[in-house]
């Protein structure tokens, strides 16, 4: 008899290790101090007196290493890429990715601009979608609870690591750096903007299945 | 040793790391809900009473991160970085008394004693910054070596005034002395002094050059991640508080109060005063710049701190009765 008898029946030491390590990750996100363009003065803002992020927890680092969450509140330009994607690279696990705003979710405004991506998601396996040009105070609160439901809702148990978005072919244009075991990329020639209809928003529940704040 | 004198040892031992745990939980709690407040903001709120579950959640998260160890960094100096922090300034607090007879070791030199830990620290940031071979932590170290080291000299100065009026180094009779008149009222120079120059050997603002957050990232602990940052934290608030502690004993009386009797009470209620006064200042003061830091330490404090010295040994020839 051992701690877990079998894999299907975890025993009581796992799941409340586990049940603590998703209450201290969804109460303490820190993101990572990084401002991209226009939707970076909102996320201030959110960070500011009338709204004030550190009521959840949440408070800014600035340096990478030590910050759970990205947020990514602009566009990406072609140059920008490796940067964004190198610092994504310099946090340590686990983390996760917000894209706040139309640009950060589909290229927005500019997503016929020959040095914006189309969204986040071309680079970041992006967690959660916030909509808005630029989203309001209030809804980067409402996402970034939503952020907070996600991990408290996901077992830690297994592997948490999650891959870099590998796109098909190695983009020429906007060099991606190969740092890590994790984030191979195979070489090729031109990288294509992907096709796509509509933004990926994936809604991850409503205003009324907000989280509770209490504990 | 005999058998109770470990036993004294070990019990004391326990009760300083967990006095150091509580320290910093309470600390950086009551530091963002104190913040938070002076900025009309509310600081930690929803995760528990107001905020106080906080810090455990981030301890639980910071153990539970991964521990990133650079490609280009010096893997041994690496690791022991933030050991050579966390040891030198959890050794210094053995040394602390908080009431009379009430500590771990009731030293004759204890003040240099907790002193000379205290000068280890820069080695510790030296070696951390160094390490990383990254630009942000070398600038961070350096700031931190010169800045620790350039105020190092005016607090021993201000601190050997008190030394002189006391007669003694031993903590215990250095408070005691202050039974009827505190410190800071016969030498309010060498208090204004010992302050400054406590503010900057913590790594406070407005001197909280190596770890500028608005030029440096994060200063000479940008590249540690998970509980080794968590480690370096500790470090610095146990640095706090055996600053606060100083600051108190040596000039504010320590377990004295007038007309009430001495009790262990005041001397906390005057470390958690001094805390908190840095984080006021934290929160309303900007931040100096390298040469300005430099030169304020060695053009002004370290001559005023010599007059101060020579001042309180004159006047303790002159007026035995008083100084
Ligand atoms: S979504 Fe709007 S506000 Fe945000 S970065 Fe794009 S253009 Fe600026």
């Amino acid at each position: 008899m051992g701690v877990v008898d079998d894999a299907e029946q975890p025993g009581f030491i796992t799941t409340t290790l586990d049940k603590l390590l998703r209450w201290g990750r969804s109460r303490s996100m820190w993101p990572v101090n990084a401002g991209i363009a226009c939707c970076s003065l909102e996320m201030m803002t959110t960070g500011a007196a009338r709204y004030d992020f550190d009521r959840f927890g949440i408070m800014f680092r600035s340096s990478p290493r030590q910050a759970d969450v990205m947020i990514v509140p602009g566009p990406i330009t072609k140059k920008m890429a490796p940067i964004v994607q190198r610092v994504y690279n310099q946090m340590a696990e686990p983390r996760w990715v917000i894209a706040m705003g139309s640009c950060a979710i589909s290229g927005g405004t500019f997503v016929d601009s020959y040095n914006v991506l189309p969204g986040a998601e071309t680079i970041l396996p992006v967690d959660i979608y916030i909509p808005g040009c630029p989203p309001r105070p209030e809804a980067l609160l409402y996402g970034c609870l939503q952020l907070k439901k996600l991990i408290s809702e996901t077992s830690t148990i297994g592997s948490s690591r999650k891959p870099m978005y590998v796109p098909p072919v190695l983009p020429e244009e906007w060099p991606l750096e190969l740092l890590g075991e994790y984030d191979a990329l195979e070489a090729g020639a031109v990288w294509v903007q992907p096709e796509r209809d509509s933004p990926p928003v994936t809604p991850l529940g409503d205003a009324e299945s907000a989280p509770e704040d209490e504990l | 040793m005999s058998a109770a004198m470990w036993i004294h040892a070990l019990l004391w031992l326990v009760g300083l790391l967990l006095l150091i745990a509580v320290v910093t939980v309470m600390g950086v709690w009551w530091e963002r809900k104190f913040i938070g407040h002076l900025q009309r903001r509310r600081g930690p709120l929803h995760h528990g009473f107001h905020g106080l579950l906080q810090l455990p959640a981030d301890m639980v998260k910071m153990i539970s991160k991964e521990d990133i160890v650079p490609d280009s960094a010096d893997p041994w100096l690496f690791q022991i970085g933030p050991l050579m922090v966390v040891v030198p300034a959890i050794a210094a607090m053995a040394a602390l008394m908080f009431a009379p007879g009430f500590g771990l070791l009731d030293m004759n030199h204890g003040l240099f004693y907790i002193f000379a830990f205290q000068t280890l620290l820069p080695l510790g940031f030296a070696v951390i910054g160094w390490s990383c071979a990254s630009k942000f932590t070398l600038i961070g170290a350096l700031r931190a070596a010169a800045q620790l080291i350039s105020y190092e000299i005016p607090m021993l100065l201000a601190a050997l005034g008190v030394v002189v009026a006391a007669g003694s180094m031993r903590l215990t009779d250095i408070i005691n002395a202050q039974a009827g008149v505190w410190y800071i009222f016969k030498e309010p120079l060498g208090f204004a002094i010992f302050g400054i120059a406590v503010l900057a050997e913590m790594n406070r603002t407005p001197f909280d050059l190596p770890e500028a957050e608005s030029e440096l990232v994060a200063g000479y602990q940008t590249e540690y991640s998970g509980m080794k940052f968590g480690f370096v934290q500790l470090a610095e608030y146990s640095v706090l508080f055996t600053g606060s502690y100083l600051v108190s004993a040596l000039f504010l009386g320590g377990w004295n109060m007038p007309f009430l009797p001495a009790s262990p009470l005041w001397l906390l209620l005057k470390i958690v005063a001094c805390m908190t006064m840095t984080m006021w200042f934290r929160g309303t003061f900007p931040r100096l710049r390298v040469d300005s830091l430099m030169s304020l330490s060695w053009k002004w404090l370290l001559p005023i701190a010599l007059v101060n010295i020579m001042a309180v040994a004159a006047l303790a020839l002159a007026l035995p009765g008083i100084y």
